[in-house]
Formats: C-alpha cells, sequence, structure tokens
C-alpha cells in the first residue's frame, strides 16, 4: 500500500470505483446498443436505465432451486465482484493515487483475474441445474486457454519497467508508451482479457444458447451483483490496459488522473462494443486459436519486450 | 416488505424496462418479432429473471404442464398476461390468473401497467401453480447425493444422473447426462423439446419430445398476422405477388432476428426486427447492405460457416430455402405464369451450411422486395402451388434432428436447429397428437 492512502480511503475509492465502472459500462452498453440498433437515441433510458433496473433487482425475490449449495451459490457473486475490487485496486488513477501499489501488482492482478475461474464456476454449479453447469466447464475451458496469453501479455510490459509494481511500469513509459515499443502486447492483452472476462463474442458461460448460462437461474440482487461483477471486471480490464500500455497518467497539460479516466474510457467503451459488433464466435475454434496463435504470440511478444529493454 | 421499502426505490423501480419472459405458442412469430421491439420491455432468456411471463398464441393442452413450471421459475413478484386472438372462454377454469389482451388491446400498456402494480404492492404476486414439493421422493444420500453407491445414468428419482457414454471425437470419454430443452427454451420453434444426452457440451443424442397436434385442444388462439395470413389466404382467394412477396421478406427477416439474438447481436437484432415491422419495397439496398456486414469475418461468417451441414441429396428432400442455399435451383415459384413474366429465378448459395442458409434467406428476402417492387397488380390464383417461405421438413423430426445435431457442440447445435426456420406453425401442426 502507498504510504500516502490510509486504508479506508483506499477501501472507499475502490468501492466507488467499482459501483461508478459498473453504471459507466451499463450506460455505455445501452447506448452502443441504441446506436446500433438505429431506432433513435433514448438518451433517459441510457442514462437511467441501469439505476431503474438495479432498483427493480433489489424489489425481487431470490431464486430457490432443488438442493442447491445455496451458500456457494449465494457467494459466487460476491466473489467474483470482490476479485474484481482486488484487480482495481493494484491499478493507479494516478502517481499518487491508488488504492494498493503493491510490489508485486501485475501478479496480484493476474491472479485476480484468473481465480475469477472460481466463482464462475461456483455460480453456474450450485444452482444444481444443467444449463448453467455446462455454462461453469465451458468456462474452465475458456479461462485455461486465456489465462496463459493474458499473463504473458502483462509480463511483457514489467520486462522494460524492471518491476512489477504498476506505478513503476507506468513511469517506464515516460518517453515511449507500452503500445509503440510492445506493439502486440495490447492486442493480445485485450483479446485475452476479453475472453477472461467473457465478454461479447466470448460469452460462451453465459450465451443465448444456454439461456443465460452460469446466470440462468439466478434473480434478483443475486443477478444485480453478478452483472455488476461482471462489469467491474471489464473496467479492471480497461484500467489496465490504459496503465500498462498506453502510459496510465502520463500526459500534457491535463492532470493525471483526467488522462487515465480518458484512456481507460476509450479501452471500456471498445471493449463493451464488442458485444454489439461481434458475434459469438465458436467456442472450439476460439480454444484452437488461444493455443496454437496467442501463446506463441505474447511469447514472442515477451522476446521483443526483451529485447528492446537491453 | 413493501411497506419497508424506500419510495425512490420503487419510484425507480416501477419506470425500469419490464424483464418479460415470452412463452410463444403457435401462431405467434409476429407477437414476438413486436415484444423484441417495444421500448418498454425488455425480452429475457430465462424465466428467473422476469417479472412478467407473456404468453403468446395458442397453447395446446399438452404444453400447459410446462408452462405451469415456467410460470413458477419466474422470480417473485410476477404477473402472467396472455396475449392471444380469440379462444379465451376457458381460461376461467385453466388458468384464472390470466390478465389477457386481445388482438386489439395494447399489449405494451399492459406489460408496464402489470409491472408497476406489481412493484408499488397493488397488484399482487401471482402464486406457484405447481406444488413445492420434489417431484419425486428424494431417495439420494446426504444434502446433494443423488442415491448412494454404485449409480449411474439413467433419471433415477425423476432426476438426470451423468453415466457413461462412448467417446464422440476426440478420445475424451465424458460422462453423459440427459436433459429435456424446451419446449419453451427461446431460441427454439414453439413446442420443440429436445431430450438431449449432453457429453459436456458435445450432444450425445437427440431425441424429439411430442410435438403439439394439429387443431389441438387448449388455451388461447393463433393471432392475426399478416405474414402467415398472406399465404394462408391464397387457399381461397387471389392475392396479389406483391403481397406474397412482402410477406416472405418479414417472415424471412423475423426468423434472421432469431438467429441474431442467439449470436449475442440483440442490437442488430433490433434494427432487423424494427425494418420487419416497417418494411417496404424500396428498403431492398438496406438489406443488401446488411448481409454485407453480417458476412464479416468477426459478425457471423466464421461463426456460422461449417455449422449443421446438409448434404446436396438431403436438402434436395428439405426443398426451400435449405436446398437452395445448398446449391439446388428448386422453386415453385417457377412454374406460375405470374412469375415467369417477372422473369424470376431462385437464388441459390452453395454450401448448405448454416452459414449460407442464412445468406440464402437475406438474399430471398432482397429478391422478394424487388419483385414486389416491380410485380404491379400481378396476381395468383386461388388454390397455386406457390414457394412458402420456408416448407415442412421431409420427414419426421425425430430422424432428421439426430443426424443433424449428434456430435455437434451444443451452440452449434442450438444454430443448426434455428437455421432450419421450423417456424412456420403448419410443420409442428402436421402429426397427430401424442397419446398421454
Amino acid at each position: 500500500m502507498n504510504a500516502a492512502t490510509p486504508v479506508w480511503a483506499a477501501v472507499l475509492g475502490v468501492g466507488v470505483v467499482v459501483i461508478a465502472g459498473s453504471y459507466v459500462t451499463a450506460v455505455a452498453d445501452r447506448v452502443i446498443e441504441q446506436v446500433v440498433a438505429r431506432q433513435g437515441m433514448r438518451w433517459r433510458s441510457a442514462l437511467l436505465g441501469p439505476a431503474r433496473s438495479a432498483a427493480l433487482s433489489m424489489t425481487q425475490g431470490r431464486t430457490v432451486t432443488e438442493r442447491s449449495d445455496a451458500p456457494a451459490w449465494a457467494l459466487a457473486p460476491a466473489l467474483y465482484v470482490a476479485l474484481a475490487a482486488t484487480a482495481l485496486a493494484v491499478v493507479p488513477l494516478s502517481r499518487t493515487a491508488v488504492g494498493a501499489d503493491v510490489a508485486a501488482g501485475l501478479v496480484l492482478f493476474g491472479a485476480a483475474q484468473a481465480l475469477a475461474t472460481i466463482p464462475v464456476f461456483l455460480n453456474g454449479w450450485s444452482s444444481n441445474s444443467i444449463l448453467p453447469e455446462i455454462g461453469a466447464f465451458r468456462f474452465i475451458a475458456q479461462a485455461l486457454s486465456y489465462e496463459m496469453p493474458n499473463l504473458l501479455a502483462l509480463l511483457a510490459v514489467s520486462v522494460p519497467a524492471a518491476s512489477l509494481r504498476i506505478t513503476d511500469i507506468v513511469i517506464s513509459q515516460q518517453h515511449l508508451w507500452n503500445i509503440v515499443r510492445i506493439p502486440l502486447g495490447l492486442p493480445l492483452f485485450l483479446f485475452a482479457s476479453a475472453g477472461l472476462a467473457f465478454w461479447g463474442p466470448f460469452n460462451f458461460p453465459d450465451g443465448a444458447d444456454l439461456a443465460g448460462g452460469t446466470a440462468a437461474e439466478t434473480s434478483g440482487v443475486h443477478l444485480l451483483i453478478w452483472k455488476a461483477g461482471r462489469a467491474s471486471m471489464l473496467v479492471a480490464t480497461a484500467a489496465m490496459g490504459a496503465a500498462a500500455f498506453v502510459g496510465g497518467w502520463l500526459g500534457p497539460v491535463l492532470p493525471g488522473w483526467v488522462w487515465m479516466l480518458v484512456k481507460t474510457s476509450a479501452l471500456l467503451i471498445a471493449l463493451v462494443s464488442t458485444r454489439h459488433l461481434a458475434g459469438r464466435v465458436r467456442i472450439e475454434r476460439y480454444v484452437v486459436i488461444c493455443w496454437a496463435v496467442l501463446i506463441p504470440l505474447a511469447l514472442l511478444n515477451v522476446v521483443i519486450a526483451a529485447a528492446v529493454s537491453l | 416488505m413493501t411497506g419497508r421499502r424506500p419510495p425512490w426505490l420503487t419510484m425507480l423501480a416501477a419506470d425500469a424496462e419490464v424483464p418479460v419472459f415470452v412463452a410463444r405458442g403457435l401462431g405467434a412469430s409476429g407477437a414476438a418479432s413486436h415484444l423484441r421491439t417495444a421500448p418498454r420491455v425488455h425480452v429475457v432468456d430465462s424465466p428467473r429473471a422476469a417479472t412478467v411471463l407473456v404468453v403468446v398464441g395458442h397453447i395446446p393442452d399438452t404444453l400447459l404442464p410446462a408452462l405451469r413450471q415456467v410460470h413458477d421459475q419466474l422470480t417473485t413478484p410476477r404477473a402472467t398476461i396472455w396475449w392471444t386472438g380469440g379462444g379465451t372462454d376457458t381460461f376461467a377454469t385453466s388458468w384464472p390468473q390470466a390478465l389477457v389482451v386481445d388482438a386489439t388491446g395494447d399489449v405494451d400498456a399492459e406489460i408496464v401497467a402489470a409491472h408497476r402494480g406489481l412493484v408499488s404492492g397493488s397488484r399482487s404476486t401471482e402464486p406457484p401453480l405447481l406444488p413445492d414439493i420434489d417431484p419425486v421422493e428424494w431417495r439420494g444420500v446426504g444434502p446433494y447425493g443423488h442415491g448412494g453407491s454404485g449409480m449411474t445414468g439413467g433419471v433415477p428419482f425423476g432426476r438426470p444422473l451423468a453415466g457413461r457414454g462412448d467417446d464422440l471425437r476426440d478420445g475424451l470419454t465424458l460422462d453423459v447426462v440427459p436433459v429435456w430443452v424446451g419446449p419453451f427454451f427461446p431460441p427454439f420453434p414453439a413446442g420443440l423439446s429436445l431430450k438431449v444426452t449432453f457429453a459436456g457440451d458435445v450432444v450425445h443424442a437427440v431425441e424429439v419430445g411430442a410435438l403439439p397436434g394439429a387443431g389441438s385442444h387448449g388455451l388461447g388462439g393463433q393471432l392475426h398476422d399478416e405474414v402467415d395470413a398472406a399465404y394462408t389466404a391464397l387457399a381461397r382467394e387471389p392475392v396479389t405477388v406483391a403481397r406474397l412477396e412482402l410477406a416472405r421478406a418479414r417472415h424471412h427477416l423475423r426468423w434472421l432476428t432469431g438467429l441474431l439474438h442467439l449470436y449475442g447481436l440483440d442490437a442488430l437484432g433490433r434494427r432487423v426486427a424494427g425494418m420487419e415491422r416497417s418494411l417496404t419495397p424500396d428498403r431492398a439496398p438496406e438489406l443488401v447492405a446488411l448481409a454485407r456486414r453480417l458476412d464479416q469475418p468477426w459478425v457471423l461468417k466464421r461463426a456460422t460457416a461449417g455449422v449443421g451441414g446438409i448434404g446436396t441429396e438431403a436438402a434436395a428432400q428439405w426443398g426451400g430455402p435449405v436446398a437452395r442455399a445448398a446449391g439446388i435451383a428448386v422453386d415453385a415459384r417457377t412454374e406460375l405464369a405470374a412469375y415467369r413474366a417477372l422473369n424470376f429465378t431462385p437464388v441459390v448459395h452453395p454450401a448448405g451450411d448454416a452459414r449460407d442458409r442464412w445468406r440464402q434467406r437475406l438474399a430471398e428476402a432482397v429478391q422478394s422486395l424487388e419483385i414486389a417492387g416491380r410485380a404491379g397488380d400481378a396476381t395468383i390464383e386461388p388454390g397455386a402451388q406457390t414457394e412458402p417461405p420456408s416448407p415442412p421438413p421431409p420427414g419426421e423430426l425425430d430422424t432428421l434432428l439426430p443426424n443433424l445435431l449428434t456430435g455437434a457442440e451444443w451452440g452449434d447445435a442450438v444454430a443448426s436447429v434455428v437455421s432450419l426456420d421450423l417456424e412456420f406453425d403448419a410443420h409442428l401442426t402436421r402429426r397427430p397428437e401424442p397419446v398421454a
């Protein structure tokens, strides 16, 4: 933890980022959907819709299924939000504003993303229902494939910085952003992270062919928290992409945190819009692409990072 | 509970888009398409996420038990709206809580009113229709056990249990588990239910459930729909080519909306549904542009290419767009003088897979609009055999579907079923009612 940030401020800050980030993600999703659907912009619905839907979720009851693993089912969405919050905590908003500036921040971030396998699996498995369970198993195959290229893409940025601390990684980009220095990094990271967040074209566990997949039996507040967790994981991905590849808070004139917000928002919008622009790919092809293409590319990316850092 | 809730929460919740689960009966494709474009309504995939169950069209008696289960799966508070054209006299005994909206009613307003009533507490939630008891006495061991030692496979005590199955493709033998999917599974045509034996998410075996019988007794009536009406009218009166072709184009676009939703492309689906509802012949260029966009590699091309392939011989038996998507230029319209006068030649695509089926249907929609635009007042005489938008399958689904789906990954299997467009309800009413 940064000495300048008291614990309560860090916890509060991360909480605010999780809630505000989820909301912004939901609004962006609606705006992009309306743009693609071309049926006129309904700004009120886009801006207030997520709040209204959230309020509705809070008035709804929870689902009971036969012989469910109730504690695990209730915990899964909360655990997912907690992991997204952990991932967000290590990403610096500016030189000084960072929830937990730990020495191995990059590893902690990767661990939080990888551990998401557990809540996603639990969410699908514990309702004791088949379609959610298939979603859960799909995610295991998906996450196993995508953790490696994801972490390799992240590790490459630690080579020029000679540090795993994210603030150091941002500072190492003072003269040259990583997107220029190791150009393969950002696309690899975004692709693999979108897979880990099972968003848009990679939505295998919660897809329409499983009637909602792992969340098919979930309702009310649990569904709301689940959606918030998914949105926060996307925000964490965008924030990490901004910090690790496009210079984080670095930028002229404007204060650092503004730059960080601008860059994160741009990446977030790019990630969110994939849901409306690309159809869900076939899971087999996707897994093959990962093992046969992304992992070799990610290794090459590490070698490039090492070469340019010599 | 309402008493403790802060008023601002109730106000916000009352203004939310209403999450609706649509239980489609027969004769309801137009209604389903309407609900997808309604601004205050959000159609959801799982009843667990819905507050209002909207039942559309005719529900045969054979589907009522499954419908009651779907009803009880809705979260609380919940309400049911039947949107139906007639056949409402038996509701009082069979489904007393039903809020019935007929063809002339404003279903959107009724949905919103029911939702607001539920949120504000002025309308009480519907109690479950089925008793909350185990379907069969629980004889498992422990809280999650499935019946003690030595048991594999089958459906012991009414609950499917994983058993042994042969490996179908990659040398990895997985346990298999049988599951009923349908008859209200949103991507599937109304009334279709499959007993799918899953090995992981690969389809190990498929059995087709009983289909609703023709003219069966049940609840609710089919809603009048211009798309179906254009073709049924042909049995008794002359119908203009322009009307038939516009209806064909609309039929194909409705079908496309479902396919897009399956692939997560809801926004594009809403655009297509919007086009369908106000389709005119001069919008053909928009459809051409849409087809080009969908055939981008990352939109639908790679996701559907090679999925649900049907060989030339089998495709010839299917007829209709499925045959033409496999390169066979069969089309009853080539025999009709009115179409010959318009220089009609069928469009074809070569591959016979799901991708060519959606490309085929979009190309046919474009062609239909183009014909409708220049057909003038050319008419088809009553009783003439024209090409329906989607002809019935060439035989029993219980052999056709297992051949197509066995060994496919579940996502591909669902896409294959959707790609056949079994939606024209005539298909499902051909078979005799099953003996209960």
